[in-house]
């Protein structure tokens, strides 16, 4: 630019002529701009910089809360299914056993102690775990029988008693109907399997049937011939057969 | 100015909702947690009768109860030996067993077991104690007196 006073040249930073040392106007509104240009890019910088921290910010928090609810969900889940980690981890720990149960198992059977077997095989679980499958038959026909022993032990003690949650009639049709379920579990059916049925288990399985035989004929006083026939029959007519040879040995 | 001001209480808005729900998230998260490991570490345990409860089924004529207790108990090991409180209401159930097993045999003719359950009954008789007078009940409640 050009000095207004001398016309000589002048840079627009220049306060003063280098040749005339007069003022020059244009310079301190030069400055003037320039500062506030600065300041006005420091100011856009720091905002710039604000609004991206700002950005990257909420981005690092929405990924917290998206972590976050994804654990609560997955942990929402495990709770969920608690109660089926922890049976998977006894039936591991049966499986890991598996010999000491199937000793116990083995030596219950040898001595014809089904009570004994129903109730270990249920306290224990191991009726329930995978390994234990062979031993399926022979732990159905147990728990048949002891729900059949106790239905019967029910129906002995209900006349001593003031107030029975059954009638003799409905205890007559679980024993019955246990009796079938048993007679039924112990046949072989078109899938079972060979080792379901070895190593003493068709023998267990047959003397359990030979116990049921006995105590129906000494708790309802049928002959053995009709007990050697129970197997043959359908639910409904052991049902009846009971309930007459009941009524029977009450009259007597 | 103003727009500063406005953007600035905006932003503040904002981290305070996130903090908020970070909080309640990670509550509910250590909450999921502590129930979990209680779920976990709390294993199945088997309910199993004392001897007050078992001699107060018996005492009641509930034998059917009675036999069921004593074998979940027999079980899971708590047996006359954990316990001697056991002693006499075991060994009822355990002569209304015996009894019932010595008929079995009878009706079936097989004296050698005929004379075994015998022996158990005559056991579990001696262990009563008190309570045998119990037997004579049972003995009615069998032949169906």
């Amino acid at each position: 630019m050009k000095c207004q006073h001398c016309g000589s040249n002048l840079n627009i930073e220049d306060k003063f002529c280098s040749f005339c040392g007069e003022p020059n106007p244009f310079a301190v509104q030069h400055q003037r701009e320039m500062e506030q240009f600065t300041s006005d890019y420091i100011e856009t910088k720091e905002e710039v910089i604000k609004e991206t921290q700002g950005k990257s910010r909420r981005a690092g928090r929405i990924t917290v809360i998206a972590v976050l609810a994804a654990l609560v969900c997955i942990m929402g889940l495990l709770v969920f299914k608690a109660d089926d980690i922890n049976y998977w981890r006894e039936d591991k720990a049966i499986a890991d056993n598996k010999d000491k149960y199937m000793a116990v198992v083995e030596q219950l059977m040898a001595d014809e102690d089904i009570l004994g077997l129903a109730y270990y095989m249920q306290e224990t679980r191991i009726v329930w775990n995978s390994s234990f499958d062979d031993y399926y038959k022979v732990f159905t026909t147990a728990s048949d029988y002891r729900r059949m022993y106790e239905y019967t032990v029910e129906l002995m003690e209900i006349k001593y008693q003031d107030y029975s949650y059954s009638t003799e009639e409905e205890i007559i049709e679980n024993i019955a109907e246990e009796l079938s379920s048993m007679f039924e579990d112990c046949e072989r059916q078109q899938f079972d399997k060979d080792r379901e049925f070895s190593n003493g288990k068709k023998e267990f399985m047959d003397a359990t049937v030979e116990q049921a035989k006995l105590l129906m004929r000494v708790v309802f006083g049928i002959s053995a011939e009709e007990a050697d026939a129970l197997p043959t029959m359908t639910e409904a007519r052991i049902n009846v057969l009971l309930e007459d040879s009941y009524e029977k040995k009450n009259q007597k | 100015m103003r727009k500063r001001i406005r953007n600035s209480k905006k932003k503040s808005g904002e981290e305070r909702l996130f903090g908020f729900v970070t909080t309640v998230l990670s509550l509910i998260l250590v909450i999921l947690i502590c129930v979990f490991i209680h779920a976990v570490m709390q294993s199945h345990d088997p309910y199993l009768a004392d001897a007050e409860e078992l001699l107060r089924t018996i005492n009641s004529g509930n034998y059917e109860s009675a036999i069921s207790m004593v074998h979940e108990n027999r079980a899971n090991g708590v047996d006359e030996t954990t316990d001697s409180d056991f002693i006499q209401p075991y060994a009822v159930v355990d002569y209304l067993q015996a009894e019932l097993d010595y008929r079995m045999s009878i009706e079936a003719g097989e004296s050698a077991k005929a004379a075994s359950s015998k022996v158990r009954m005559n056991e579990a008789y001696k262990k009563m104690g008190d309570m045998q007078f119990k037997a004579k009940e049972i003995d009615r409640m069998i032949i169906g007196e």
